[in-house]
């Protein structure tokens, strides 16, 4: 079985006027499962939003505490209040549980538009079942992702979006569906290729002033990207080869992060890392190459700049300069990993702590700190292992 | 027998930040026929900047004698020195 990625994009457009949104989006992974919510409050504003706040919360932190989703749905229906002169709940949710070690699926909406499910670009209808909770029907839908597929979250705003401003009924479920299709025509790399398209149309279709809340999820199920940084050499010298070995059978993508690590893994090889100083820039060191290692570069000024400029782009790749230095170059391989795993060598050159540098490059483990955390943050899977 | 002057610039951390990317723009300095008869290389940290008994980075190795504290102006005239060695052998 092909090991996948459970690429997941996000974005919500708020009501015209409204200073929050009243529909909420949360997602977590475990070890064993991704869990996505989308929860429509009922109206707009700040009743809507704390609704679906409550709703998304008890519905995540329920799942991640493994209790079933039949019993999680029945709790939530249960506690949610009642629109008394609408007679209904006061906010609705679809739920979405990945398990990771076969890739199964089940998506439970309760009162919003049905998921969409796309398998090779094209839409194909969903086998829903009924049940019925607490009087209440919920609809069930269930089965396995394949490389490629794309399944679709949304809340009722996107299929309004337009009525009565360019459409007389709004864009409405199928033609949503539609445009989802020719999202896909490209072979999106990444669910918020999709996301970010449809939602640019919503907002559009409403003329910029959307008339409710609209929000989105994508799900795109692809080759997990794997990607293995080397940087520092190890405490223990008599244990590099075993590191070195490790590190040139890692699978995926594996990069090389400081001078003196390149030549320990270089002299393993018995080969020379050859420099092209022509990459070279007054605040980036060059790239080096070595059979084997996709990417090699400096260590400590390299790793901060490509830090910097995560920061700067708020790790969107498309924002990053288009120039190719080190630091560049190593900010794309790492926004484009899925799962990184850092081995840290621990080993401090002295001269490092020199006061005649205008900045402290010794801390290498406080860079891999902060680097982690901004990481995690979006969603990557980021281990660390320090020798 | 290589008939080329080898110049090998330390890229290291410490090199770098001591100012090894400003002697990286040493070939545009060279005179046309001197240009010819030097070949230039970076390599990643050669460790001298461990020891303090060799000096401070940046560090170039010309020839294969090592130049710390290296400057354009001392790399040149190093450059210099050992083309007109080679010459002479020649």
């Amino acid at each position: 079985m092909t090991e996948l990625f459970v690429d997941i994009s996000d974005l919500a457009v708020k009501k015209y006027g409204e200073s929050l949104c009243g529909d909420q989006i949360k997602t977590a992974r475990t070890e064993d499962k991704t869990i996505i919510v989308l929860s429509d409050g009922l109206g707009s504003g700040v009743k809507a939003s704390i609704l679906a706040t409550l709703t998304t919360e008890i519905i995540i932190r329920m799942l991640k505490a493994d209790v079933g989703l039949a019993d999680v749905v029945e709790t939530v229906i249960g506690t949610l209040p009642v629109c008394k002169r609408r007679k209904i709940a006061y906010s609705t949710f679809a739920v979405m549980e990945i398990l990771h070690r076969d890739y199964t699926y089940k998506i439970v909406n309760f009162d919003s538009p049905p998921a969409m499910f796309f398998r090779q670009g094209r839409l194909i209808p969903a086998e829903r079942r009924t049940t019925r909770i607490r009087e209440r029907d919920i609809s069930v839908s269930e089965g396995q992702l394949e490389q490629g597929d794309f399944v679709c979250l949304l809340s009722d705003g996107v299929l309004h979006a337009g009525l009565g401003v360019k459409m007389n009924f709004g864009w409405g479920w199928d033609n949503v569906a539609e445009h989802v299709e020719l999202c896909l025509k490209d072979e999106p790399k990444c669910a918020w290729e999709v996301t970010h398209n449809v939602l640019a149309e919503t907002h559009a279709l409403y003329a910029g002033r959307p008339g409710d809340d609209a929000s989105i999820v994508g799900v795109l199920a692809r080759k997990q990207n794997r990607l293995t940084i080397l940087t520092g050499p190890p405490l223990d010298r008599a244990g590099e080869g075993a590191i070195v070995e490790r590190f040139l059978e890692s699978k995926g993508r594996r990069i090389i992060c400081g001078g003196t690590t390149g030549n320990i893994v270089a002299e393993h090889m018995g080969e020379e890392v050859q420099v092209d100083i022509r990459s070279m820039t007054p605040d980036v060191p060059p790239i080096g190459q070595l059979s084997g290692v996709d990417l090699l570069t400096e260590g400590i000024i390299t790793m901060s700049k490509m830090l910097e400029l995560l920061q700067e782009c708020d790790c969107d790749a498309a924002a990053l300069p288009s120039e190719r230095d080190a630091a560049i170059l190593l900010a794309h391989e790492i926004l484009t990993a899925d799962t990184i795993h850092f081995i840290v060598g621990q080993s401090i050159n002295e001269y490092y702590q020199n006061p005649e540098f205008s900045k402290h490059i010794s801390i290498r483990k406080n860079l891999i700190r902060e680097l982690v955390f901004l990481l995690n943050q979006q969603g990557k899977h980021v281990t660390v292992e320090y020798c | 027998m290589n008939t080329k002057v080898q110049v090998q610039i330390c890229v290291g951390t410490a090199c770098h930040i001591m100012g090894a990317a400003d002697l990286i723009t040493i070939e545009d300095l060279l005179a046309e026929p001197l240009r010819e008869r030097v070949e230039i290389k970076g390599v990643t940290c050669i460790g001298l900047c461990k020891d303090e008994v060799h000096g401070k980075p940046p560090f170039v190795i010309i020839e294969g004698q090592m130049l710390a504290e290296a400057t354009l102006d001392k790399v040149l005239r190093r450059i210099e020195m050992c083309v007109e060695r080679l010459a002479d052998r020649r």
